[in-house]
């Protein structure tokens, strides 16, 4: 096995505080993330108090088959993910590669189904656009409900790229040896980057596919 | 931990979580302008209420953002110049993460006329009193920390001197403004702009250049000569109070800002504002000159000209690449001044 010690950085008295240091930054920045996703889930709410009916009969035009499956999709690879971060822990580095591939795997599938969801919304004419029309609702007010879909999920399917590529970083560290139970915390910061990625659409996923068909048959 | 890292923690909570709120905004004002889709613009059907949120709710932190690393500042230049352990350290320190949290639950005080809720409006207000409450603290702890000190009107002393005053002035108009209706008579007036300036400029501007003077030998290895100094504070002070105090009068008067035509009865108070305006540009250009001189004029500082005692006076001026030879052990508080009591 190719040993490096794993390494301290210069600043860090101990590895214990370089873990606390790293994990307390990712959360720091899961907040600035939250506070960015906050703001536009505010618009969105705030959109569909003024125009109910529109935003109902818009979001009965999302798939939701789809949508189901892609958010059983991410919630298992955030279950492989978890794994991933126990396996670093006991450093069984193996298992590690093996979960973190499953994590990207799934997390690959989701954006295949969210592409062809986009696909199909192409098709029928649901991108909004001087050409967008939709009967039994005002049209204007119904574009707005998917500028705000395709905005959040597109910012959502940009950060899952981003946790991809990020994913595939770890796995080069841990051939590389880099990755200890000693000094793992590459590994858990990921996973929190992760597990947020995987719970932003936890929200999305009501807000825009199951708030207007609930209210719609309501 | 010396006063002024504590501001700049407080500091960069506020940029790390505000920021995000504005990020948003300017990506949604993107889209709408490329895509031609309403999100804030009412004659494509958005909200520009929408728009002022997301933008104060990044704006108003930000004003915290300017001024707690002057809250910071003044701490270091009372304590050193007076040679006195801060009074109330804790309570310093607390009140500037105090500010950070409450900076976040008061941006609505900017839109008490925009046609938000009404019952928001009366929560923001309250809120906004209670920002009052920790900026209080400083101003009370700072005062104390000058009672029985040993005060040298050193040129950073001086600037220090005059934060006080004109941020009290500042802080304290800014409770008419988050009164509900005295709000109503002076919003978009000359009131806010002169509030504004006295904690932006009265308060930071201050501080800056009191910064500026009290690292300058640090920064550099020169002392800058102390007459000038002391002049340009004082010229920096009368031409402040002369450019702004008459903007208050004025507000509350009735003149509207950004508007260059104005009634009659106005034109006193807008000479008296450029004169003083005139006077403020001789005092901050002193400087320029003064400081560049001393580049090459000025005499060695040596490690600690002002008998400071926190780390950075203990290396020598300008600090060599890695601050110290050896690391420092450091066994005190940071403003334990032993020459005081030997003094006495």
């Amino acid at each position: 096995m190719r040993s490096s010690a794993p390494a301290l950085a210069e600043q860090f008295d101990s590895f214990e505080h370089q873990r606390e240091s790293s994990v307390l930054g990712m959360w720091v920045f899961l907040g600035a993330e939250m506070i960015f996703f906050g703001g536009a889930i505010l618009g969105f709410v705030e959109f569909r108090h003024a125009y109910v009916a529109d935003f109902n009969a818009a979001s009965n035009h999302t798939k939701i088959v789809l949508g189901t499956v892609n958010t059983a999709v991410l919630l298992t690879s955030s279950l492989f993910m978890a794994l991933a971060v126990h396996a670093a822990q006991e450093g069984k580095n193996r298992r590690l590669l093996g979960f973190l591939a499953a994590t990207m795997l799934l997390g690959t599938a989701f954006l295949a189904v969210k592409f062809a969801e986009y696909y199909l919304e192409v098709v029928e004419g649901l991108v909004p656009g001087p050409r967008f029309r939709m009967d039994g609702a005002d049209s204007r007010h119904a574009q707005l409900f998917f500028v705000c879909y395709f905005t959040m999920t597109g910012v959502h399917a940009l950060h899952l790229i981003i946790g991809i590529a990020l994913l595939g970083f770890l796995g080069l560290r841990t051939l590389g040896g880099k990755v200890t139970p000693q000094n793992h915390n590459v590994v858990e910061v990921g996973g929190l980057y992760w597990h947020f990625v995987d719970i932003v659409w936890i929200f999305l996923f009501p807000l825009l596919y199951l708030l207007g068909r609930h209210a719609g048959h309501g | 931990m010396p006063l002024f890292v504590w501001s700049l923690y407080a500091t960069s909570i506020i940029q790390v979580l505000a920021t995000p709120a504005v990020t948003i905004g300017l990506g949604l004002i993107g889209i709408e302008r490329i895509w031609k889709v309403g999100f804030f613009n009412p004659a494509m059907g958005g909200d520009p209420i929408l728009f002022q949120h997301l933008f104060w709710f990044y704006s108003h932190p930000a004003v915290y953002v300017m001024i707690l690393p002057g809250m910071g500042v003044e701490s270091e230049l009372l304590t050193t110049h007076a040679r006195r352990r801060p009074y109330g350290y804790a309570f310093i320190a607390g009140s500037s993460l105090a500010i950070a949290v409450l900076g976040f639950l008061v941006w609505g005080h900017h839109m008490f006329v925009s046609g938000q809720s009404v019952y928001a409006s009366m929560v923001f207000s309250f809120l906004s009193f209670f920002v009052a409450i920790p900026s209080g603290v400083k101003v009370f702890s700072w005062l104390g920390t000058l009672y029985k000190g040993a005060i040298a009107f050193t040129t950073p002393m001086l600037y220090g001197l005059g934060f006080i005053g004109l941020f009290t002035i500042g802080g304290l108009t800014g409770l008419f403004l988050a009164t509900l209706a005295v709000d109503v008579h002076v919003h978009d007036t000359y009131f806010v702009v002169a509030h504004f300036h006295y904690i932006m400029v009265g308060g930071m501007v201050m501080a800056y250049l009191g910064a500026m003077h009290h690292w300058w030998p640090k920064m550099t290895g020169r002392l800058y000569p102390e007459g000038w100094g002391r002049l340009s504070a004082l010229i920096v002070f009368v031409g402040f109070n002369l450019t702004f105090f008459p903007q208050y009068v004025m507000g509350y008067l009735g003149m509207t800002r950004r508007y260059h035509a104005y009634a009659p009865e106005f034109q006193v108070y807008h000479v008296l504002s450029s004169a003083g305006a005139s006077i403020l540009g001789v005092g901050y250009l002193l400087p320029l000159f003064y400081l560049i001189w001393s580049l090459k004029y000025g005499p060695k500082a040596g490690g600690d000209p002002w008998g400071g005692t926190t780390l950075e006076w203990k290396t020598p001026s300008p600090p060599p690449t890695h601050n110290f030879e050896e690391p420092p052990v450091v066994t005190e508080d940071p403003y334990s001044f032993p020459s005081l009591e030997e003094g006495r």
